[in-house]
């Protein structure tokens, strides 16, 4: 077609150069398309990635810890919902990020540059942020007042630890903190993560895996701006397991508060002869696992960790301590069933007691006179015991100290237990270098030398006494209950051993213990309606001041024993005076019944 | 007369262009289908669904009457309608609203347009009418000028308002209609190069100052930075550039390659020209526009503004893959991380929903209406039909390639539509107005 009016030469130049412009137009179509084949088939995976990661948030939702009860059902641990801020940054254009900081500074009293030191660095690339934990009810109405202005806050619900008796029963419940490595390899199986928060001691560890409940999380849609728009996939939290105990919170409590009042570094425990279960378990000083929920101020840290007086140390089974005249029961026990004729004597006790060229001593400087087998338990008259344990022979004594339970793990349920020591000639030989002399034998006769034991094997042994020889495991652990309410895991006694006396070696044991308490060295544990049998102690102590210790068990007339009790009071010198008061609160409060009048 | 009506519809039917005439409906449903996708989000989508109709409704009314409308009448009367067109840029800086700091829309209460937009094709009526009538002069230096004044003229108007973004489409249809008429392609590239130092050393000053990191590594980008500041350092840099030109040029002589000493002054002076005339550039651009003309070399300069909308809008077209995430499901889109999706950016929502395969699809259909308008060029039965329709295509192509490019990260951010798919009454009835001026020329390609 030619041009109207026009040379066909001029119209194949125009012909020639819109060719040349549509080439041109065509080589950018070409690029375009290169592009969007580059944009959406090359790199379609990694911008989907992007995409997905730009519309989704995962908040992950910590499942609350099952809740502790004691024996009478009351809540020893639960939890409580604390407000958390949190802020996703990166959404947020400069001029609102510095105002929202300003806001938030306001609000929270915490310094803009500290908040942003979170968000800066490794954090940046984080979704969210934990801004604030646990903020304050005011607070938290400021922020939601002030939400419009503040894009990229969120505020969600977690439960939070609460121990509400804060330092009462520490060592037994333990404490929480964030895994360390050697526990999460440790654990790694049981699907524990890094930064999950984790029971470091007592039953809190013990049971983790039962307490610890499952995290749950939520993926969110958001928008451009952050807020979110619908929840694309919900794992809801599954509530951790609750977990009944033996200990009676009363027992427990009667002991706290005499130590606390006292002042007295120490430590009681109190186990139901019939079984086996902890009633109580004190140590002091203690501390309150309410302060390892939050990061510790170093005043804080240096009490816990660097103290002469070791809050942490658990002396209820950690502490090992020489168990002085209340060791008088295994000997009297090794000599009764030894046959020993001194049994049925009467000796004379100076105050004194010629080994040789040894001199051993009496505690009662003038001496006790005259004294039978059952005045000399009644006034703990060392000298007699001396020579009945003599009488006994080591061998028999070591035996029936072992038997009680002595020098071995109780196999409490709970972390680190010490097994104490208990000495004979062949550990002498071994370790020291040395044969055993009679001496040692005296020592031992009164519970001195080298013997070590702790309050638990203690209390455990006196448990057996008063069950004619049932030794059982004591344990803290009852029964473990899941959210709907079905028993998962419970608890029996366990029988460690029966340990076969003479019925007639019973009875005047029990004799004697009783005759302690009602006109002897442990009277101050008297107690009207009840039958109570004991024996006060007191460990030489080459560190300072001697301890003082009480053993004893209680029962109503008639009945069986329901409680023994041990109690150490550290540097408290005599067993009468400082122990045994402590020992009778934590049996009162055993028997609620007695109404407590005296 | 019943006669010839009826004559002159059985032939407009029969000599029509279909394929460009249905190019162009797909490519408006495509519109419908993405912007009511992407105003889906604002709530209320079938209020931008009933405005785009309604401009459609417009855009085919003035389509008819186009068509009906021989072109060259246009031709007879340029001057009135280059007095036309005038008067509505002025008009509109005079009676136009202020919308978001510019003066470039006529509120008439039941619909606002925007003057440019008809301007645009206005101007392309005025070129080719006299580029058809002198077209033996614009082979020389001075009849291009004429051209390029009256060109120079609209923008100035335009800039006034200020719409940067808009003026920007006359450039390329100047430059295209001007070398299609027959101007030296010297001359043209004088023009090119005077502008490119014009914009260029604005733009490469702000491109350097945004990125301090690079500068504390280079003390000679450092150098170059100072010196497009202006100041000694500039003269410097200008005075080593002219001696460049002049060396080259004595070298290019002893190697028996002679060129007249005014082709080397008439450079020199451009470039003098050119950096003195930046200043106005530097000065009518605000630093956020410089910064979105540059932006798609390196997102990074600008990440919170500019940059963040061109990389959320290639992550939103990557991650359609080959086949999209599916009518109203994306999410860059949906939850708002796409700047103005329905409007510039509705490409991206095309790529994010519907994948590869049919945003190659999109692509193609706009390219064949493209190649349509530029057949229709040639197959025109006279020159100024050739340059009307090539000075069409030309503009289609601009946009298409600006906007295209844009959302996909390798144009400037400069906030032009895509022709007949982006949300904006204005546009779309202008791009339909342009196809009956196509229509028109087509359908008359054999009378006499």
């Amino acid at each position: 077609m030619v041009w109207q009016g026009g040379r066909l030469y001029e119209q194949r130049e125009v012909e020639r150069k819109t060719a040349v412009v549509i080439v041109g137009t065509f080589i950018f179509l070409i690029i375009l398309i290169l592009r969007l084949f580059y944009l959406q088939v090359v790199q379609g995976k990694y911008y989907t990635a992007i995409s997905e990661s730009n519309r989704t948030e995962i908040f992950f939702q910590r499942a609350s810890r099952g809740v502790i009860y004691d024996a009478n059902q009351e809540v020893l641990v639960d939890h409580r919902p604390t407000f958390v801020v949190l802020f996703s940054p990166l959404k947020v254009s400069p001029e609102v990020f510095s105002n929202v900081l300003k806001t938030l500074e306001k609000i929270l009293s915490l310094p803009v540059h500290a908040i942003e030191k979170m968000v800066g660095g490794e954090n940046k690339r984080s979704v969210v942020l934990r801004i604030a934990d646990e903020i304050s009810r005011s607070a938290l109405f400021r922020i939601l007042e002030a939400r419009p202005n503040l894009p990229g806050v969120t505020i969600t619900i977690e439960p939070t630890r609460r121990y509400p008796y804060k330092d009462w029963a520490s060592h037994l419940i333990g404490y929480l903190g964030e895994i360390n490595p050697a526990e999460l390899a440790e654990r790694l199986n049981d699907g524990y993560k890094q930064g999950n928060i984790v029971g470091k001691n007592g039953i809190e560890k013990v049971y983790d895996y039962y307490l610890r409940g499952k995290s749950g999380g939520m993926q969110l849609e958001v928008d451009a701006t952050g807020r979110s728009q619908r929840i694309l996939y919900n794992i809801p939290s599954i509530p951790g397991n609750d977990l009944y105990i033996n200990i009676d919170l009363h027992v427990q409590q009667a002991a706290e508060n005499m130590f606390k009042k006292q002042g007295f570094s120490g430590a009681a425990v109190a186990v139901d002869p019939g079984s086996g279960k902890v009633l109580a378990l004190v140590s002091s000083p203690n501390f309150d696992p309410n302060i390892f929920l939050k990061p510790l101020d170093s005043d804080t840290r240096e009490y816990l960790f660097l103290s002469e007086t070791k809050p942490l140390f658990n002396r209820a089974l950690q502490g090992q301590y020489a168990l002085g005249s209340v060791f008088k029961i295994i000997t009297m026990a090794a000599a009764l069933e030894s046959g020993s004729e001194l049994t049925h004597q009467t000796l004379l006790c100076k105050g004194m007691f010629k080994l040789g060229r040894r001199e051993f001593g009496c505690w009662e400087k003038k001496g006790h006179g005259k004294v039978d087998l059952l005045k000399a338990i009644t006034h703990s008259c060392d000298v007699y015991f001396y020579q009945l344990g003599l009488s006994a022979g080591l061998e028999r004594i070591v035996e029936t100290s072992r038997q009680f339970g002595l020098g071995s793990l109780s196999g409490i349920d709970l972390p680190e237990e010490k097994q104490g020591l208990l000495p004979d000639a062949n550990w002498k030989k071994k370790f020291r270098r040395e044969i055993w002399y009679d001496g040692d034998t005296v020592n031992l006769s009164i519970g001195q030398g080298f013997l070590l034991v702790t309050p638990l094997q203690v209390a455990c042994f006196m448990g057996a006494v008063a069950s004619r020889g049932k030794l059982f495991r004591p344990y803290i652990f009852d029964r473990i209950v899941d959210p709907q309410g079905s028993v998962i895991l419970s608890n029996t006694p366990h029988l460690i051993r029966q340990i076969h006396l003479k019925p007639e070696t019973w009875d005047t044991l029990h004799q004697g213990l009783i005759n302690v308490i009602e006109n002897g060295t442990g009277r101050a544990c008297r107690i009207r309606g009840l039958e109570v049998a004991g024996k006060t102690g007191t460990a030489e102590n080459p560190h300072g001041e001697d301890h003082a210790w009480f053993a004893a068990y209680a029962a109503l007339p008639g009945e069986k024993s329901r409680i023994a009790v041990v109690v150490l009071v550290e540097h408290g010198e005599h067993g009468a005076s400082a122990a045994a008061p402590i020992a009778r609160e934590m049996i009162k409060a055993a028997f609620p019944e007695l109404d407590n009048a005296g | 007369m019943q006669d010839e009506k009826k004559n002159f519809i059985a032939r407009a039917l029969r000599l029509f262009d279909w394929p460009l005439f249905i190019s162009m409906g797909m490519l408006i449903g495509i519109g419908f289908i993405a912007v009511y996708s992407a105003a889906s989000r604002f709530g209320h989508p079938e209020v931008y669904y009933a405005r785009q109709l309604l401009a459609v409704v417009i855009g085919l009314v003035g389509f008819v009457i186009l068509l009906c409308i021989n072109y060259r009448f246009f031709r007879e009367y340029s001057p009135a309608v280059y007095g036309l067109s005038t008067l509505l840029l002025i008009a509109v800086l005079i009676f136009g609203e202020k919308v978001r700091g510019s003066r470039s829309w006529f509120n008439l209460h039941i619909f606002s347009f925007q003057p440019v937009e008809i301007t645009k094709l206005l101007i392309i009526l005025v070129l080719a009418s006299y580029l058809d009538k002198f077209w033996s002069q614009v082979r020389s230096f001075k009849g291009t000028l004429i051209p390029i004044f009256l060109v120079a003229l609209h923008i100035g108007l335009i800039l006034l308002q200020p719409d940067f973004s808009s003026s920007l489409v006359y450039f390329p249809i100047l430059l295209v209609m001007l070398y299609l008429a027959g101007a030296q392609v010297t001359h043209l590239a004088g023009f090119v190069i005077f502008g490119g130092i014009l914009a260029g050393i604005p733009l490469l000053h702000t491109f350097l100052k945004v990125q301090p990191k690079l500068l504390a590594a280079s003390p000679f980008l450092k150098f170059i930075c100072s010196a497009l500041e202006g100041g000694l350092s500039a003269l410097i840099v200008l005075s080593s550039v002219i001696g460049c030109i002049l060396l080259c040029w004595w070298f290019l002589s002893r190697l028996r390659m002679f060129i007249p000493i005014g082709y080397p002054i008439i450079l020199i002076a451009i470039v003098i020209g050119g950096s003195m005339g930046s200043v106005v550039f530097q000065r009518g651009l605000k630093e956020y526009q410089r910064k979105r003309l540059i932006v798609f070399l390196n997102p990074d300069i600008d990440p919170l503004g500019a940059g963040y909308n061109i990389t959320q809008s290639a992550i939103a077209i990557g991650s359609g893959r080959l086949f999209g995430k599916g009518f109203k499901s994306g999410t860059q889109s949906h939850l708002g991380f796409l700047p103005e999706q329905h409007t510039d950016f509705i490409f991206s929502v095309i790529g994010e929903e519907y994948g590869f395969f049919l945003s190659l699809g999109v692509l193609t259909v706009y390219f064949i209406f493209i190649w349509r308008a530029f057949r229709i060029g040639l197959e025109s039965r006279d020159r100024y039909g050739t340059l009307v329709a090539c000075g069409i295509a030309c503009m289609f192509a601009f946009y298409g390639i600006i906007n295209i490019g844009m959302v996909m990260g390798i144009m400037p951010v400069t906030g032009l539509p895509f022709p007949f798919v982006s949300y904006g009454g204005s546009s779309l009835v202008s791009s339909i107005f342009a196809v009956g001026l196509l229509s028109s020329i087509y359908i008359r390609r054999y009378t006499h």
